[in-house]
């Protein structure tokens, strides 16, 4: 990784004991009470995690801070940045992605899919297996239906323009290939990106 | 702005990332007076270090002193430093430090100015030891302060020590070109002088914002380190940030479960007074607790060491 090594020294370790025999108190400082004052303590964690904002194809950094809930040990982002360090955005960030802490807590959130069916009074939760079958089914059902093999003039086409699909932006390059190739190879012609929303 | 009046924006004006430098070298004139307030400040803070923060402090004033009294010396040429960094080497050399007997004129003010100044009498017996020492056997000394290898009879020496070669140290990085300074390779070690880093600080100025540099201990240079990334081992993974519950978190230890070692990051914004030599031993507590966790420290303040205990 291209970091000196620093192979002269050992590592130190600064307990309260190694802190009794050091420099504090060779000087004649008394190194007890330092000591001390710690020990009704105990040590509180954060984590900062490196991430991409999910808005728009520019792909800012961003840095989010979490830490675990006391009540329930889970843990929880309590703060957003943009990554300073980041060559895209140099920890700036867009008013969207300024908001991204309540974007992230918020209640009306997307959590899972949810149905309702022809008739019915409200939507129901579903598990991700049936709403991805049913999707699906919908959308073979349309393209049998709608699918141009041939123009007018007889020239093979093979349009698929009654189904449109609109993709996520903060995506690797291999998801926006496979994303691409699977789109345009059933046909479909209308095809956008979230990023310019 | 041109874009006001309807135009489009001048290319210079936009686009303009703000990109941080590599390398701050330190400022003389500042360096050890802004230790000396900062130790006295956090002495009024801290009871259980008053005493030995109050020490540090006399000791920074002296170390400002000191730089007055300093002969001219040499400095590595543009092409020497080039080639030094070229090869992963600080662009001072290690060896020029404590074989350059600047170092001891700078020990010579310290220790003198320091003789009027209130001390424990063990602290007192280890500066008039060190007035009485040879320069060989300073020298010989100060190399083994650089290394961080020193006996238990020595420890009391080390402030001292270690005050005069940052003296030397901070002159000579405050007078070279920061542009010498090529990022070739980040490294855990100053690019400058070669010695570990006391602390990182999170900047909040300007072009700096929201930065991390890791902060020598010895010359006083700080380099850019990109954040939550281990500053010693350069993982990415396992980086935790640990506080003492309850208390600020100004200052957090960033701890690395791949090397299992520490090292502080200080935030300006939180504490915008913080030095990082002076809040590095303030935050004594800190180490306590990470040390007894699991984590070690790659390498001590110079003012503050450890023998083989």
């Amino acid at each position: 990784m291209g970091v000196m090594n620093v192979t002269r020294r050992q590592f130190f370790r600064y307990t309260g004991t190694a802190v009794g025999a050091s420099t504090l108190s060779a000087l004649g400082f008394s190194s007890d009470a330092a000591v001390a004052a710690v020990r009704p303590f105990k040590l509180a964690q954060a984590k900062e995690t490196r991430n991409t904002c999910p808005y728009c194809s520019v792909s800012c950094g961003i840095i989010m801070y979490s830490r675990a809930n006391p009540a329930s040990g889970k843990s929880e982002i309590f703060h957003i940045e943009g990554d300073a360090d980041h060559p895209v955005n140099r920890g700036t960030l867009c008013p969207k992605g300024s908001a991204l802490l309540d974007f992230v807590n918020s209640k009306t959130r997307t959590q899972y899919p949810q149905y309702r069916g022809p008739g019915e009074k409200a939507f129901r939760r579903v598990t991700w297996d049936f709403a991805l079958d049913r999707i699906t089914k919908l959308m073979k059902e349309d393209r049998d239906k709608n699918f141009i093999e041939k123009n007018q003039a007889g020239t093979t086409v093979n349009r698929w323009t009654t189904t449109g699909f609109l993709a996520a932006s903060a995506t690797s390059n291999e998801t926006a290939f496979v994303t691409y190739k699977m789109v345009r190879s059933s046909g479909m012609v209308v095809f956008d990106n979230q990023a310019r929303v | 702005m041109t874009a006001a009046k309807g135009g489009i924006v001048p290319q210079e004006e936009i686009g303009n990332v703000a990109t941080p430098p590599f390398v701050r070298l330190p400022s003389l004139t500042s360096a050890f007076q802004r230790r000396a307030t900062r130790a006295s400040q956090l002495a009024a803070q801290q009871k259980p270090l008053e005493g030995f923060l109050l020490f540090v402090s006399a000791l920074a004033r002296a170390q400002h002193a000191a730089l007055g009294k300093l002969p001219a010396g040499t400095l590595p040429g543009q092409q020497e430093i080039f080639e030094r960094r070229k090869r992963g080497a600080a662009a001072l050399a290690s060896d020029g430090l404590w074989s350059d007997p600047t170092w001891t004129v700078a020990l010579d003010a310290i220790l003198e100015s320091m003789a009027p100044v209130e001390k424990p009498e063990a602290a007192e017996a280890a500066r008039r030891r060190l007035v009485g020492m040879a320069v060989p056997e300073r020298q010989e000394l100060a190399r083994r302060v650089l290394d961080f290898d020193l006996s238990a009879e020595e420890r009391a020496l080390t402030p001292y020590v270690a005050a005069a070669l940052q003296v030397h140290a901070t002159r000579m990085a405050s007078l070279i070109d920061a542009q010498d300074i090529g990022p070739e390779e980040v490294t855990s070690l100053c690019p400058v002088c070669g010695s570990p880093p006391v602390a990182s600080l999170l900047h909040t100025m300007g072009n700096l914002q929201n930065t991390r540099f890791l902060s020598c201990g010895l010359c006083g240079s700080e380099w850019h380190c990109v954040r939550v990334k281990c500053s010693n081992c350069a993982s990415t993974k396992g980086i935790t940030y640990q506080v003492i519950e309850g208390q600020s978190d100004a200052v957090r230890a960033e701890t690395c479960d791949e090397c299992k070692t520490y090292l502080k990051i200080i935030s300006l914004e939180k504490e915008p007074d913080a030095e990082a030599v002076i809040d590095d031993l303030a935050t004594l507590g800190l180490d306590i607790l990470v040390s007894e966790a699991e984590w070690q420290r790659l390498a001590p303040n110079p003012l503050l060491t450890f023998g083989d205990a």
